[in-house]
């Protein structure tokens, strides 16, 4: 029912601008002439100017030049009516004098009533109180694993813990957020060649790399435990080859 | 004055009071833009423009809205006052760039009619108009709207032109429509961003500016009722308008006609005296004389009188009347009924107040090359001062936006995707790992372009195995692809048995509390996706067909959101209309690969 009247007014207006947009042609060929010979002369400035002015008020404008047919004097639609007038200068300065104030009012009061019915971004809060975790007890874990909460991209570095020749684990160190979406890691034991855009058809699957920030454990492949090899990141999605990870031992840092 | 119209007469004041205005929307949109970019990363391009000319033209507004008033309490203002209707028009053309961008982003490409979706997107939910406690959930597009017509008009209308053409009184009675522009703002800002926008800047400020218009209004208001009533008063009691007193040089006098008398007003210092014309040697013009050593001296003979009594200086005795003169807001009023003879008649003061021009006051004249030095040095003073509020407005703006959860779009850019096509419970990709690789798939929702979802010439292939082109969008670990190019869809076949299919993890029943979104907006499209200002936008998502998301926070900026789907696989059951609300969902939860599912069953709003 709204969109239907809403299309009906759209419509009208759409008649409104198509008629004004002739009647200011005409309006700018003839009648602006007419109605104030200033316009005679006048610069293709001044006619831009006012053409959106044309377009949208050409009532006012065609019922002037109309007037102006009917009698020699083109006096403006209200020629300096006076101080009682519906629109002269007193009533437009008590008209002034009420309305802002009021206007002023309801707007400070519409505000006040909104601002005072916001809720907050988290309302109502999943656990009735602001500040405490997601109410996913129970799931956190599968949730954090496959990257859920995470977000944005930061570096990843890897360690490997139990020594080169015989490594016992991964450890991936999510420094910040992830934005990468699908992101595993793998190990082949050639580094893939320069341009490759996957971990190639010696790639092991290590395990997701969860986009969380944090210290990840994931057990290596059989393969990967006797050292060596490439530790690939690759995004299942984007279909890419992010980054080959150079491992560190111990407490040393690796690079995207 | 009159001659042929051109757009603007330039002259060298209007010129410094466009550059000075330039500059300062220049650097008020750089400033704010820079600073949301800087602290604000995750916010999108659009956003920032958004907002920055949403601040910029607010900024503005109250400017031209308190150049008025001020100029009324103080006329050394009035060069602000001069190419005002600039100003109006470039508060305008600001409002309409938000406006297009906004009513784009928000409304466009959807299945509605983006002005139509602006006045109805959720205007016809109860708990809204019907509910007056539930205010703060009308829709804040409309008042926007109404703001941009009326200013639209005024801008429009603000040439010479329509001055003349349309009358002094019905063009000053359209452009008092900026009050109703002004009053719709607000409301509009109240209503919308800081629905969103929690921090106290907006608020604050907002409340700041409306208060000091009022109080500039109500001052301003106050002194021309107080000038009106002093009038009128001296109006009943018979003075009678002669000159204003800056047409008085300070020791000169002129000559007006009060009722049946002619008389002579003279400007002394302070004060200023009314006198008769007539000298009392041969009826000389005293009006035209001059005062000389304290003594009012007749132009023909030089017969002298005091200006305080009309008594000429011992040893003479000459002698002529002197009238009741009032001056009110630099305007001189004369009685028509002459004091008694000789009677002392202290005349009137012509320095009230900062706002009674005298003589020796400079007038500025915006035609002319230069301002009076005193008049320049109070402008710029004055805008030196407000540039500087509106610089730490626009700072404390800008940093005290609200935090947003990154993500990617990648608009512009396309990858290739191959992988089986699930349609449903919702529509998504499971895509392989890399041939020959070890590892698990991934899935991605998949989603029309705009605001729609899964496209037509992708339906009635599911599990089919599919290629196509497409753009990435991403929130975290969770991907979507927006199906943008038809061409490229290439259907491969049937996977093989056993192969291709979305691996699904049950987890358990669950309850969570959250806001409905629509997850192309939340993945990575728009920054905010969600809140008040996006909630139009994710109605017309979900209306398109978008998968619905649940977005739940953990209050410490944080959240996750879960996609939505019926219970049985059929299309979930629910109001667009909930959209950017807060609503309950039951039901079972579920891993699609990476991508949690919530198949739903019961869903309802909070409100």
């Amino acid at each position: 029912m709204a969109e239907t009247t809403v299309a009906a007014l759209l419509d009208a207006l759409g008649i409104h601008l198509a008629l004004g947009t002739l009647a200011a042609a005409a309006l700018h060929l003839r009648g602006l002439a007419v109605i104030d010979p200033s316009t005679v002369g006048a610069r293709p400035g001044f006619r831009i100017l006012v053409t959106p002015g044309l377009i949208a008020l050409w009532p006012l404008l065609i019922l002037r030049w109309s007037r102006v047919h009917r009698g020699p004097d083109p006096e403006p639609l209200t020629s300096l009516p006076g101080p009682d007038h519906p629109i002269g200068p007193r009533r437009l300065r008590r008209w002034q004098a009420v309305s802002f104030p009021a206007l002023l009012l309801f707007a400070l009061l519409g505000a006040g009533v909104a601002l005072s019915g916001r809720t907050e971004p988290w309302d109502p809060p999943p656990t009735g109180r602001a500040g405490e975790p997601l109410p996913l007890a129970g799931f956190e874990d599968a949730l954090s694993v496959r990257g859920v909460l995470a977000t944005d991209a930061a570096p990843v570095s890897l360690a490997l813990l139990g020594g080169e020749q015989e490594v016992v684990a991964t450890e991936l160190r999510v420094a910040g957020p992830l934005g990468i979406p699908s992101l595993a890691l793998y190990w082949s034991p050639q580094r893939p060649p320069a341009g490759a855009d996957s971990p190639g058809r010696e790639g092991l699957f290590v395990g997701r790399v969860p986009s969380r920030p944090g210290t990840h454990r994931l057990p290596p492949p059989l393969a990967a435990r006797s050292g060596g090899g490439a530790w690939i990141l690759y995004s299942i999605a984007q279909g890419e080859l992010v980054a080959i990870l150079t491992p560190t031992t111990g407490d040393g840092e690796g690079g995207r | 004055m009159s001659g042929p119209y051109r757009a603007v007469h330039w002259n060298r004041q209007k010129r410094i009071y466009d550059r000075v205005l330039l500059l300062g929307v220049f650097s008020l949109l750089a400033g704010f833009a820079a600073l949301t970019a800087w602290g604000r990363r995750e916010l999108t391009a659009e956003t920032i423009i958004l907002r920055s000319t949403a601040v910029t033209a607010l900024l503005l507004l109250h400017l031209a809205l308190a150049i008025g008033p001020v100029a009324r309490l103080d006329r050394r203002f009035l060069p602000l006052l001069y190419n005002r209707r600039h100003l109006g028009v470039t508060i305008f053309a600001l409002g309409l760039i938000h406006a297009l961008i906004a009513t784009f982003q928000f409304h466009a490409l959807g299945d509605v009619n983006p002005i139509v979706s602006i006045f109805t997107a959720y205007s016809s939910r109860a708990g809204s108009w019907e509910d007056p406690s539930r205010f703060a959930d009308l829709p804040f597009e409309p008042f926007g709207a109404l703001a941009l017509l009326i200013l639209f008009l005024l801008a429009a209308t603000s040439h010479d032109f329509w001055l003349r053409n349309l009358g002094a009184s019905l063009w000053k009675l359209l452009h008092t429509g900026v009050y109703i522009a002004y009053a719709a703002l607000v409301l509009h800002v109240s209503l919308g961003a800081l629905q969103s926008e929690q921090g106290p800047a907006g608020a604050l400020l907002l409340a700041l500016g409306a208060l000091t218009l009022g109080t500039l209004h109500l001052l301003a208001g106050r002194r021309e009722a107080r000038l009106d009533a002093r009038r009128a008063e001296l109006a009943a009691a018979g003075f009678a308008r002669a000159c204003r007193v800056e047409e008085l040089r300070d020791g000169y006098g002129c000559t007006r006609r009060i009722g049946a008398e002619r008389v002579a007003i003279f400007r002394d210092g302070d004060r200023v005296h009314a006198l008769s014309n007539t000298c009392r040697h041969q009826g000389g013009p005293i009006g035209e004389g001059r005062i000389l050593d304290g003594c009012i001296t007749c132009p023909w003979h030089g017969w002298q009188y005091q200006p305080s009594n009309g008594t000429s200086p011992p040893p003479f005795h000459e002698v002529i009347a002197t009238y009741p003169v009032e001056v009110v807001d630099g305007e001189v009023l004369v009685k028509g009924i002459a004091n008694p003879l000789e009677a002392e008649s202290p005349g009137a003061p012509c320095t009230p107040d900062r706002g009674g021009a005298t003589g020796e006051e400079p007038f500025y004249i915006g035609y002319q090359p230069t301002a009076a030095p005193a008049i320049a040095r109070r402008c710029r003073a004055l805008v030196l001062r407000l540039a500087i509020l509106s610089f730490f407005a626009v700072v404390w703006l800008a940093l005290d936006q609200e935090p947003q959860a990154p993500g990617t779009f990648e608009f512009g850019r396309t990858r290739t995707f191959e992988g089986t096509l699930v349609e449903r419970p919702l529509p998504l990709l499971r895509i392989d790992p890399p041939e020959g690789v070890d590892g698990p798939g991934a899935a991605v929702v998949l989603v029309g372009f705009g605001k729609q979802g899964l496209p037509d010439f992708a339906r009635g292939h599911h599990g089919e195995r599919v290629r196509f082109d497409g753009t990435l969008i991403a929130v975290g670990a969770l991907a979507m692809v927006e199906m943008n190019d038809p061409e490229s869809f290439v259907v491969l076949g049937e996977p093989e048995s056993g192969e291709g299919g979305v691996e699904v993890e049950a987890l358990g029943s669950i309850t969570l509390v959250g806001e409905l979104v629509d997850t192309k907006c939340w993945f990575g499209v728009m920054r905010p996706a969600a809140g008040k200002v996006h909630r139009a936008c994710a109605i017309r998502c979900l209306s398109g067909g978008v998968p619905p998301g649940l977005l739940v926070r953990d209050g410490r900026g944080g959240g996750a959101v879960f996609l939505l789907a019926g219970r049985t696989g059929a299309p979930l059951d629910f109001d667009v209309e909930w959209a950017g609300l807060p609503i309950s969902v039951s039901g079972e939860l579920e891993l699609h690969e990476d991508l949690p599912l919530v198949r739903v069953a019961t869903i309802e709003p909070m409100r």
